[in-house]
């Protein structure tokens, strides 16, 4: 009882919104910060457990399990395939991300498992596959002189190699509630420690800017006067609290919750959000931002009218037991129900908090698909009735069209357009353009134009499709056709890169087409069937006896940036006019590595409804085609012969009219005249 | 025509009429919704051209220039006699904490600038409406010491010296044949420099307001308003009210004169007028472009410092501290106001407000408003513990010998107020309810300036439990009294 009870006082708190919550923090009950082995981590010196520090109250077995942010679909045994074949699950961990390349197969060694969370793990919140492997077994209990196994070995110095990967020493990656639980997470602490390899210590070193821990000498200290006499923190040091947008942001995208400061976020794989779609969720008018926006100066409409209007991120995908939010899915909900009749009462949910939040149904939130359309939507705060009133056929627009494809009418950053890892840049990168943009947009003083979305025909959860506001992504890359996988960086540098660093010299003969004796950067691309075969043949050299290249079109949707009523599109001509954006082609990339035309993946939930065509100057581009697309636009798709009947439809009724209307005044005045003939007489 | 004829057109008729009285119902219902503040915009007669009058005059001085005013506008003389701009004091108001009602003004007030006109007057006067203004014998009753042309002046030479009087080098005669309505320059000649100089006093009124940029004052800057489209005139009583120098609210003017009470398109920000004050979302920062004054202690006049900067220190004033684009303090403000009169006693170990505004949560009249909170440390003696009133102009002043105790032992006898011959310095607050520096509306306070965990709103201490988005508002939570007092 006395635990509900200050269960009780605490959901109280979580339930409150974030800012409210930030005056009142200090009301969680101070915390004793215990290691892996239940001792007092600032008696022992060692690691804090997050499993164990906050499961003293929390059920953070409950949590962990309940939490797709930490399986990243790991745990997923069915999933919708995304036709590339080497894709092992849906998540981060075993799908094939245009962003990272690099993905961990759990059945042939390529990037072990060490390696994944060395390079990705600052995006993974922790726990899951980070601790335990897939039967259940501590990763610190698994024999690290076996045989090369991805769970339990790393890549070496040289490539096509590998060696044990010491669990017990590292430790693993537990689920990291501080990283979102806090106001100001030490994130590149955090990073740090697991670039490091000290997994271990990655929990603690989140908590560098509280001051309860210090690094001295490479070594985790903990700053004994921060704890009072019982070795506990209070709240004041430990302000834990509901996620806040920012604490989303750290992995997600650009977030700016602060007060109205100028900022520029560009894009980056660290914001994968913001790199893929070139949303920013920001309060701040677009105008008083550091972007340089193309036209700022008449944009006074903010980023993001929710995030101006204060909402959180965990406002549309709240916990999904959590009793003050709680809505079943729609995959779920009996559709004469309006609101679930069954939630937990407020103790059991502090007790046992899900961590699966609500979530939409875009096509790159590829994991925990069973819980699509279980987060807010529009419809579900926004009512229809008294708004919109200036638009004809609203239900047809409403049954047809997302609210964002006129709520977002235009995205105010660069967003990716196009990866090619069939080469790579001097600095071992992919090569990346953007749309939006002309220069480098991480450049402050690049102009940014921004982009407007291309609309897609999405499948709904209820069966329906709509047009959704997407970024589509072009990737090509290197299939190893022997192994059925991308070829491994290494491999791939290998294949490129001589010892000193340089492009090999067969491949600057192969790309230098001015034959300056250098590559440039607009001579790396594979253009010609030469420079194909002369990278096949480096890639042999490299091991890699039969390489072929892939492309492929991952389709982004864009749900946030959404612009408050008085800037959403009003414009009917935008769709419905003669130069409708349906008429117009999208660019999907500058250049077609290989000759080789993308497919879309098959894990998206839009269809292209068009014709990939390739311009005079070699840009592949997408033209949308309405009628294949299901839809019949009028005004923009018009048939001369109906224009033509109408026309005449419409002469022909005045004229009868006219006639008919003549004829009566006319006899009428004939027999007016006639009475009064034969009233005289 | 038949019968059958004469029903249809009556039908006719009157579904025309039918129709027309519709539309004109539905016109006046949108009518009524819409705000049109240019509606409500005074209209000024054509100024009649002065240019030919005056042939083969020559004014030697002010009063001559006003003496030939007068010729023509005695009776405008008249009514001017009866002006706060005259009088430098307004119509007696009761006070709170006094027991009669009290005629106050810049005339007899202390302030936490230049303390107070008494003693000083030479100086202080040179804003005044009027020439010769050098000591407490002036004569409020003579109208040929009216200045007119510090307020009708349009040659753009016309300044004002000590105790009001132009200096010798200024034109009077163009002067006189160029006046016409008041434009800034003539309002701002005075209002811009208040305190002293530009951009001191107000936080909301300096020299950019001469011709300011939209980003400056939307009304001037996008709509080349002057002063007198709000500050409209009648029987030169010109109306407004500044908190520095009155306690109630008689002749203010406001926002709602030209704008509609609830004019968003936004529903919620239509509800946040029944507690915040437009200026307080429309005025996100003061000082916009110009440093105003914060902060002026007077305990540290007099030193030989090796400070140049006169936003910094002045051996005659003190030190000082000046800051741009500062974001308001807020608080409750009924449209009345407390005062500090000459005499009141005080705590100087506490801070001593001269004027703050009255109302609070609970007062349904009382809005959030937004302040320049000028702070100061000034001159009290320690055994009467009242603010003193130094002599600081002229000779044996304060500005010449940097003896306090001169000052205040020579201003006894003018000012009334006993001096015990022992001073000390004693902090005091100015409340300057901001009205001017309007922003556009792009620029206006949004959500997360004042709600959420990075508002600028101290919530608690305008007496709400929490932020009112995630409590609600005062009416909400029943903090509001009802008409008779009694919480409902």
């Amino acid at each position: 009882m006395k635990l509900l009870r200050a269960f009780s006082g605490c959901l109280g708190l979580m339930l409150l919104p974030a800012p409210a919550l930030a005056s009142v923090s200090a009301l969680h009950p101070p915390v004793e910060l215990i290691d892996i082995d239940g001792g007092a981590a600032l008696t022992t010196g060692r690691p804090v457990s997050t499993m164990r520090t906050c499961g003293a109250c929390h059920d953070t077995g409950y949590i962990a399990g309940h939490s797709y942010h930490v399986w990243l679909g790991t745990n997923e045994e069915k999933f919708t395939p995304s036709g590339r074949g080497f894709d092992h699950g849906p998540g981060l961990l075993e799908r094939f991300d245009p962003l990272t390349y690099e993905r961990f197969d759990p059945e042939q060694f390529d990037l072990g498992l060490a390696d994944w969370l060395r390079r990705f793990g600052t995006h993974h919140v922790g726990g899951g596959f980070a601790v335990q492997s897939a039967d259940g077994r501590s990763l610190m209990e698994l024999p690290s002189n076996a045989s090369t196994s991805p769970l339990t070995h790393v890549r070496g110095v040289e490539p096509g190699t590998s060696e044990p990967w010491d669990w017990q020493s590292s430790g693993v990656v537990e689920m990291n509630c501080f990283l979102c639980h806090l106001p100001d997470p030490a994130v590149d602490e955090r990073s740090a420690e697991l670039r490091a390899g000290r997994f271990a210590w990655a929990a603690t070193a989140t908590l560098a800017e509280t001051g309860l821990v210090t690094r001295e000498a490479g070594q985790w200290q903990y700053a004994a006067d921060h704890f009072d006499a019982d070795g506990k923190v209070p709240a004041t040091l430990l302000p834990l609290r509901k996620p806040a947008s920012h604490n989303c942001g750290i992995c997600h995208g650009a977030v700016q919750d602060g007060p109205d400061e100028p900022f520029f976020l560009p894009p980056s794989v660290d914001r994968p959000m913001t790199e893929t779609t070139g949303e920013i969720i920001a309060g701040t008018r677009i105008r008083r931002s550091g972007m340089n926006v193309a036209g700022k100066e008449e944009l006074s409409r903010p980023w993001d009218v929710h995030a101006e209007r204060l909402l959180v991120c965990s406002d549309c995908h709240g916990s999904l037991n959590n009793p003050a939010f709680f809505a079943e899915s729609r995959q779920t909900q009996p559709t004469h129900l309006k609101h679930p009749t069954g939630r937990l009462a407020i103790g059991e949910f502090l007790k046992t908090p899900s961590h699966d939040f609500g979530k939409g149904h875009s096509s790159q939130a590829t994991v925990a698909r069973d819980l699509d359309g279980s987060g807010r939507d529009c419809v579900d705060c926004h009512r229809l009735e008294g708004t919109h009133t200036w638009l004809p056929s609203v239900e047809r627009h409403m049954s047809s069209m997302r609210c964002e494809a006129c709520h977002v009418p235009r995205l105010y950053a660069a967003a990716r357009r196009q990866t090619d890892w069939t080469l790579l840049s001097p600095e071992r990168e992919a090569l990346v353009n953007y749309r939006g943009v002309k220069g480098d947009p991480h450049d402050p003083r690049t102009l940014v134009a921004g982009y407007q979305p291309v609309l897609l025909q999405r499948n709904e959860l209820d069966g329906s499709t709509r047009l959704a506001p997407q970024n589509l992504v072009t990737t090509w890359y290197w299939l190893d056709r022997q192994r059925g996988r991308p070829v491994p960086l290494p491999q791939l540098q290998q294949a490129l890169f001589a010892a000193d660093g340089s492009y090999r010299r067969s491949i600057v003969q192969a790309l230098d087409e001015n034959h300056d004796g250098s590559v440039t950067i607009e001579e790396l691309r594979l253009d010609s069937d030469a420079k194909v075969a002369a990278i096949q043949q480096a890639l042999q050299s490299a091991g890699v006896a039969d390489a072929e290249i892939r492309g492929e079109i991952q389709p982004y949707g864009v749900h946030h940036d959404v612009a408050p009523g008085v800037a959403a599109l009003r414009d009917c001509r935008v769709c419905h006019g003669g130069d409708s954006r349906f008429s117009r082609s999208t660019v999907l990339a500058d250049y077609v590595p290989g000759g080789v035309m993308p497919v879309m993946v098959q894990d998206a939930t839009v269809r292209l409804a068009g014709d990939l065509l390739l311009s005079d100057d070699g840009r592949l581009l997408y033209q949308p085609n309405a009628t294949r697309a299901g839809i019949y636009l009028l005004g923009y798709e018009s048939f001369p012969w109906v224009d033509v009947i109408g026309r005449w439809s419409l002469i022909l009724v005045v004229i009868g009219v006219l006639i008919h209307g003549g004829t009566r005044v006319f006899l009428a005045s004939f027999a007016d005249s006639k009475k009064e003939t034969e009233v005289r007489s | 025509m038949g019968a059958k004829h004469s029903l249809l057109l009556v039908a006719v008729v009157l579904s025309v009429l039918g129709a027309i009285t519709a539309l004109v119902r539905f016109q006046g219902f949108a009518q009524e919704r819409r705000d049109d503040p240019f509606s409500r915009l005074p209209s000024h007669v054509a100024h009649v051209d002065h240019s030919r009058f005056f042939a083969g005059l020559e004014f030697v001085d002010g009063p001559a220039v006003t003496r030939a005013c007068l010729e023509c506008h005695a009776e405008q003389g008249e009514e001017f006699l009866h002006t706060a701009h005259w009088q430098w004091h307004g119509t007696p108001a009761q006070v709170p904490g006094h027991d009669q009602p009290v005629a106050i003004g810049k005339k007899n007030l202390l302030n936490n600038f230049c303390i107070s006109v008494e003693s000083n007057w030479p100086k202080c006067t040179t804003c005044h409406a009027g020439y010769d203004w050098h000591d407490q014998n002036f004569d409020f009753d003579d109208p040929t010491h009216i200045d007119c042309l510090v307020c009708h002046d349009q040659s753009g030479g016309y300044r004002k010296g000590r105790a009001g009087n132009p200096p010798a080098d200024v034109d009077l005669l163009a002067a006189a044949k160029s006046v016409g309505l008041p434009e800034r320059t003539n309002c701002g000649y005075c209002h811009f420099n208040g305190g002293g100089g530009d951009a001191v006093k107000h936080g909301d009124l300096d020299q950019t307001m001469f011709f300011p940029s939209e980003e400056i004052d939307v009304h001037m800057g996008r709509l080349d308003f002057s002063c007198v489209e709000c500050h409209h005139a009648e029987n030169h009583k010109i109306p407004g009210r500044s908190m520095s120098v009155s306690v109630d609210d008689v002749a203010g003017i406001g926002c709602t004169d030209c704008h509609v009470e609830a004019p968003h398109e936004n529903e919620r920000l239509n509800a946040h007028v029944a507690a915040v004050a437009c200026q307080t979302c429309h005025i996100p920062e003061f000082a916009v472009r110009e440093a105003t004054k914060m902060h002026w202690d007077w305990s540290e006049a007099g030193q030989d410092l090796p400070i140049t900067d006169h936003h910094v220190y002045m051996k005659i004033k003190g030190r000082f501290r000046y800051e741009r684009n500062v974001v308001p303090e807020y608080y409750w403000y009924n449209g009345l106001a407390n005062r500090y009169l000459k005499g009141d006693k005080i705590d100087p170990e506490g801070v001593t407000a001269l004027n703050s505004p009255r109302g609070d949560i609970a007062d349904p009249t009382a809005k959030i408003w937004p302040f320049k909170v000028h702070r100061g440390n000034q001159i009290y003696d320690k055994k009467y513990k009242y603010f003193l009133v130094p002599n600081t102009v002229g000779p044996g002043g304060y500005w010449t010998e940097f003896d306090w105790d001169r000052a205040c032992r020579q201003a006894e006898p003018i000012t009334g107020l006993k001096y015990s011959g022992e001073y000390g310095f004693a902090r005091t607050e100015m409340y300057w309810p901001q009205s001017h520096m309007v922003a556009t509306k792009e620029e206006a306070l949004q959500c997360a300036d004042c709600h959420g965990e990075h508002g600028r709103m101290d919530w608690a201490a305008l007496g709400y439990p929490g932020d009112p988005r995630d409590r609600g508002g005062r009416r909400q939570l029943d903090l509001l009294h009802s008409e008779g007092g009694e919480a409902q």
